[in-house]
């Protein structure tokens, strides 16, 4: 079979779990837990967060300088999920989680000064493992 | 109907949610394009939840080693990080191995000071 055409894919043993095999072609992953549940392209505009792309992100909260929430369109099973991500300028660090919450996260680029603690409006990507609700 | 083996080259679906049109992904891009492993951990060694995690120890004040359950195919793979209040966690120099890394995490005043606290980690590469 090379091609095929779904909606939708559930596993038929677990409903939430289907294998795949890996590179080395023995080993395999699961595709649920591996897939990103969330990632967003975000750019401040005067000072204003705007998404330019995004996955499972239904919309931001500016919460001041530096300080926005992602929240998401479906959401997480719980706040124990792995979330990562970059600047887009060499403007900030890209150590950047507030706290994680089931229905969003809160995100802290800070500025890129040693012996800095300040926050700053910063363009950045994020990215999502974990289990969805 | 259910398939317990499904071998196939090519996934298509509609894309019902965004734009109802036909979109084809290889198959390719879905067993290389996944996560092979992620932790969402606090130091020293307390894990929340994990995927392909074997074991993790506590590596002195700031420094978390991770075990994988199965190993990567080579130590070309890739790491990413974030840590919570705004601290920063990064991959330790030189700790990348088939088996699992060690993660390191750094203060947010300047980002040099290894820290303990909440640090999240996903994987990406090849499985041996």
């Amino acid at each position: 079979m090379s091609t095929v055409k779904t909606n939708t894919l559930t596993g038929t043993t677990t409903a939430g779990s289907i294998s795949v095999t890996g590179e080395g072609n023995s080993t395999t992953t699961n595709l649920q837990q591996g897939l990103a549940k969330v990632w967003v392209h975000m750019h401040y505009s005067g000072g204003t967060p705007t998404t330019q792309d995004s996955l499972n992100n239904a919309s931001n909260t500016d919460s001041g300088t530096g300080d926005v929430n992602f929240n998401y369109t479906n959401n997480m099973a719980s706040a124990s999920y792995a979330p990562s991500g970059s600047n887009n300028t060499n403007r900030s660090r890209m150590g950047m989680y507030g706290d994680l919450y089931t229905s969003y996260i809160n995100v802290l680029p800070t500025a890129n000064d040693a012996n800095s603690n300040a926050l700053v409006d910063d363009n950045i990507s994020i990215l999502l493992t974990g289990d969805l609700a | 109907m259910a398939f317990g083996n499904l071998k196939f080259d090519t996934l298509t679906t509609s894309d019902a949610k965004n734009t109802s049109t036909e979109k084809s992904i290889d198959t390719s891009y879905i067993f290389n394009g996944v996560a092979k492993h992620w932790m969402s951990a606090t130091e020293p060694g307390s894990v929340g939840d994990s995927f392909n995690l074997s074991s993790t120890s506590d590596g002195g004040t700031g420094l978390h080693t991770v075990v994988l359950i199965n190993n990567m195919a080579s130590t070309a793979h890739a790491v990413v990080t974030g840590m919570q209040d705004a601290d920063m966690a990064c991959l330790a120099d030189g700790s990348r191995a088939t088996t699992g890394y060690m993660v390191t995490g750094l203060q947010r005043a300047d980002s040099l000071t290894r820290t303990d606290g909440d640090h999240f980690t996903a994987l990406h590469g090849d499985l041996a």
